[in-house]
């Protein structure tokens, strides 16, 4: 019976401490599986950003510029494509503009044309806007933001301006709506046949807006196929006033919706209304472009004539004093002086708060690497705010950097460590702090200090 | 009594035979023009029924309760939290005094694509999460009178329909298809669960490029039937008649140069397709009354400039109380027949709708009582707690 019963409780024992670990490793799967999902380019962190004022004059003007690719002409990270117009057999390049309305109205539905989070004050400093699928900024750019682009798996500096400053932001989503109108006609349909699909024409970006999104067709995850039966039928147009839900349309609704009725802040509308029209989902030519046996690349039987009637927007550039302010011409700065860290308990965190300044104009993402793994830097990117934005939160002055000394990964009882900090929008030189840590405590494991 | 001429207290008898004769005669003629009506007029089963149904905030929905009337304030029953401007996705009907619904969880740091299950006890107000990987953009379905949940689940390209036991919560994978098509580079076609059969099977439309099918998958063998090709393009707002034998939808057809939607009725007994053909210019969300064969559906009519919902079945055919501008779209009817929820738009087409109301006719006065136009909603159902 004892013996019967120490057998019985052995494999008690063990069945209960299998189903531990089982339990412990699934979940570390799980959680390992959830940070993978959220990580993209920062990882953890979240940039921090500069919020402009409520007004979004600072937003409006940036779109204006890049929708002529004004902003960054020669920055080809950043620049508009050429445009591409023409029927499917003779496409040629001309140049030409993204209507800035439709730009607005696409940064409303993303973000509601902010560059940081809700708790981050008007013309002040906050974490950068990233969403679940990595979206980044007003434009929630995704694409390029996923993973670390740069060497050592670290972001990239597009990544980290695309991140931190509203401009480049602005002209990465602008230069991807311009790619998006460029697939076509080799992996996306033309609208426009009829008008030599001109990009001047808003209806002729009905295609391009619905790919911003994802060119998704009925029945798939996240479709934007305005026949899908998912969607109501009818459905009151959306009105861009937040009495709708978004779920309710294809994305190219919800951005024809806010164009026909611009979204007013502090009593004025962000833009002019324009009553742009949809395709006629009860024509048959349309409704035969739109058929589920149509709906696969290189989309040639999609092509459809302008919706009717069809609205050309007047170019609305800013003057060059204007684009000077939202570009600016930061002068980064942080003290090169070398730090020293003392640490006399291992399980004590010690850090030194190295600020990071612009003394110039407009704003200055900053970037910082360690060459030492015990070195941890909080955050890696970020802006420094220059002299002639305002700027009301305390954030804008306290704008530094941390390190902080990771003692467990400390190689000796006296360790160096060199912290770069560099810019990649203005034109100052690198700068690098030597941080030296002196640990005053005995390690035991093989690779930590040890007291001399 | 001196007055009465006394011939008449003679002729009396007559008189009163004739009359019967008359009334008798009477009735006879008019009973083949009320045979098909009589059959279809509701019995009310003196239950109190209210509408169920919810309102569109940007960060919340919220559920209200309201008397057919009208007469009194709606009732707010629960306010939802989820992911900004991303209303739940709320199943059809109350059953066991319970909703269901999908919503994205409010700090979604995964995906819009994934909503969390729940039911609400309308009673008690206990919410019960039940699967968190639910498909936000197809509603739940209740099966077995309210014992399970029907939801679907998408992975990139991969769609499943899985069941969910309210009491056990053992979920089962009753269809599981990719629509991934290698060299398409794109992603199209997916499954939309319509009900349950009489056999207990569960029927749910696909979508492919050849268009849409309906299907019939058994819960235990998880054995597929394609039952019909429902149309070469996108069919829609399928409705399984009361008795389950009959199968309504929607699919768009050329009228006067136009392409507009039409309701088709596919009997799943005879295997009989029969469209609706009427003087209607559009129709929409065709749904059935219950405990009848009768179908409602929304409708403009250009012959008698009518937006009025209409009742059909194949010997009846009746017209609900019109709106003063605009069309009706039915949406729900109470379990006997007297009230059906609608929304009125105030539009001249499906593709003009205007702005739209929710609204209730009471098809026993011919009443029309306005809720709500000021907010977006939507219609969970009928419900009644005698």
């Amino acid at each position: 019976m004892t013996r019967t019963f120490l057998t019985k409780l052995r494999v008690s024992i063990f069945f209960i401490l299998s189903l531990v670990f089982s339990c412990t490793v699934f979940g570390f799967l799980s959680h390992w599986d959830i940070e993978n999902t959220s990580a993209c380019a920062f990882g953890v962190y979240r940039p921090a950003t500069y919020e402009g004022a409520e007004d979004r004059t600072l937003y409006t003007t940036a779109i204006e510029a890049a929708s002529t690719n004004r902003l960054f002409p020669t920055d080809n990270r950043f620049s508009l494509d050429i445009l591409e117009q023409g029927d499917r057999y003779s496409r040629t390049t001309t140049g030409g503009h993204i209507p800035a309305t439709l730009i607005k109205a696409i940064a409303w539905i993303e973000t509601r044309m902010t560059m940081a989070t809700k708790s981050t004050m008007w013309s002040g400093v906050g974490d950068s806007t990233i969403s679940f699928d990595c979206g980044h900024g007003i434009m929630q750019v995704t694409s390029g933001m996923t993973t670390p682009l740069g060497v050592d798996n670290q972001p990239s500096d597009t990544q980290a301006l695309t991140a931190t400053h509203f401009a480049y932001n602005i002209a990465r989503g602008v230069k991807i709506l311009g790619s998006k109108w460029n697939n076509a006609p080799e992996s996306a349909p033309i609208m426009g046949t009829d008008t030599n699909s001109s990009p001047e024409i808003i209806e002729n970006w009905y295609y391009a807006t619905w790919a911003y999104n994802g060119f998704t067709g009925a029945g798939s995850s996240s479709s934007n196929h305005p026949l899908d039966p998912m969607f109501p039928w009818p459905r009151t147009p959306y009105l861009c006033n937040g009495s709708q839900s978004h779920n309710q349309f294809p994305y190219q609704e919800l951005v024809w919706g806010c164009i026909k009725n611009p979204p007013s802040v502090s009593g004025s509308t962000l833009w002019d209304s324009i009553p742009a029209s949809l395709p006629d989902l009860n024509n048959p030519n349309v409704r035969s472009a739109l058929a589920p046996s149509n709906f696969f690349a290189p989309y040639t039987n999609m092509d459809l004539i302008t919706p009717k009637p069809s609205h050309a927007e007047s170019i609305s550039s800013p003057a060059e004093n204007q684009i000077q302010v939202i570009v600016g011409s930061p002068i980064f700065s942080a003290s090169d002086r070398t730090q020293t860290i003392r640490i006399n308990n291992p399980a004590a965190t010690m850090w030194v708060d190295v600020p990071v300044k612009n003394f110039g104009t407009g704003l200055s993402t900053w970037r910082a690497k360690s060459d030492s793994g015990f070195l941890q830097l909080s955050p890696p990117t970020g802006i420094a705010v220059g002299s002639d934005y305002e700027c009301n939160s305390s954030l804008c002055a306290k704008n530094s950097l941390r390190i902080e000394v990771n003692p467990t990964l400390l190689p000796g009882s006296y360790s160096t460590g060199t912290v770069t900090i560099w810019s990649p929008n203005a034109t100052t030189d690198p700068i690098k702090i030597q941080i030296n840590v002196l640990a005053d405590f005995e390690l035991t494991f093989p690779g930590s200090s040890k007291k001399d | 009594m001196a007055f009465i001429p006394r011939s008449f207290n003679k002729l009396w008898p007559k008189f009163i035979v004739i009359l019967i004769c008359i009334i008798v005669l009477f009735g006879l003629l008019l009973l083949p023009l009320t045979w098909s009506n009589l059959k279809h007029v509701f019995t009310s089963d003196n239950k109190n029924y209210s509408l169920v149904y919810s309102v569109f905030h940007e960060q919340f929905d919220e559920i209200y309760l309201s008397s057919p009337e009208g007469d009194s304030p709606p009732r707010l029953l629960a306010q939802i939290g989820r992911f900004t401007s991303h209303s739940i996705t709320l199943g059809n009907g109350i059953y066991k005094n319970k909703i269901t619904y999908i919503a994205v969880p409010t700090k979604s740091n995964k995906s819009t694509l994934l909503g969390t299950l729940w039911t609400l006890d309308l009673t008690t107000g206990e919410r019960t999460a039940l699967a968190t990987d639910a498909d936000p953009t197809s509603s739940p379905q209740w099966l077995d009178d309210g014992d399970t949940l029907l939801y679907k689940r998408v992975k990139i390209n991969h769609q499943e329909l899985i069941t969910i036991n309210l009491e056990s919560r053992i979920k089962n994978i009753i269809f599981s298809e990719s629509f991934a098509k290698s060299g398409y580079g794109t992603n199209f076609g997916g499954v939309y669960p319509v009900g349950q059969d009489t056999t207990n099977n569960i029927i749910f439309a696909k979508l492919t490029s050849s268009g849409t099918d309906v299907l019939a998958v058994d819960r235990i063998t998880k054995d597929t039937t394609n039952l019909f090709h429902a149309s070469n393009e996108f069919a829609r707002d399928f409705s399984l008649s009361p008795g389950k034998t009959q199968l309504s939808y929607l699919v768009a057809m050329e009228k006067f140069e136009r392409l507009n939607y039409q309701t088709v009725i596919y009997n799943l007994s005879s295997k009989k397709l029969t469209t609706y053909t009427s003087d209607s210019y559009e129709q929409f969300s065709p749904k059935w009354v219950p405990r009848t064969d009768l179908l409602s559906i929304g409708q403009i009519n250009m012959k008698n400039r009518s937006g009025a919902v209409i009742l059909f079945s194949e010997k009846f055919l009746e017209e609900l109380p019109p709106p003063k501008r605009g069309f009706d779209v039915p949406i729900s009817w109470s379990r006997d027949g007297r009230y059906l929820s609608i929304k009125n738009y105030s539009g001249t087409s499906g593709l003009q709708p205007g702005s739209s109301s929710l609204m209730i006719i009471d098809r026993s006065l011919g009443t029309r009582t306005l809720l709500e136009s000021a907010s977006e909603t939507t219609i969970v159902g009928w419900w009644s707690n005698d």
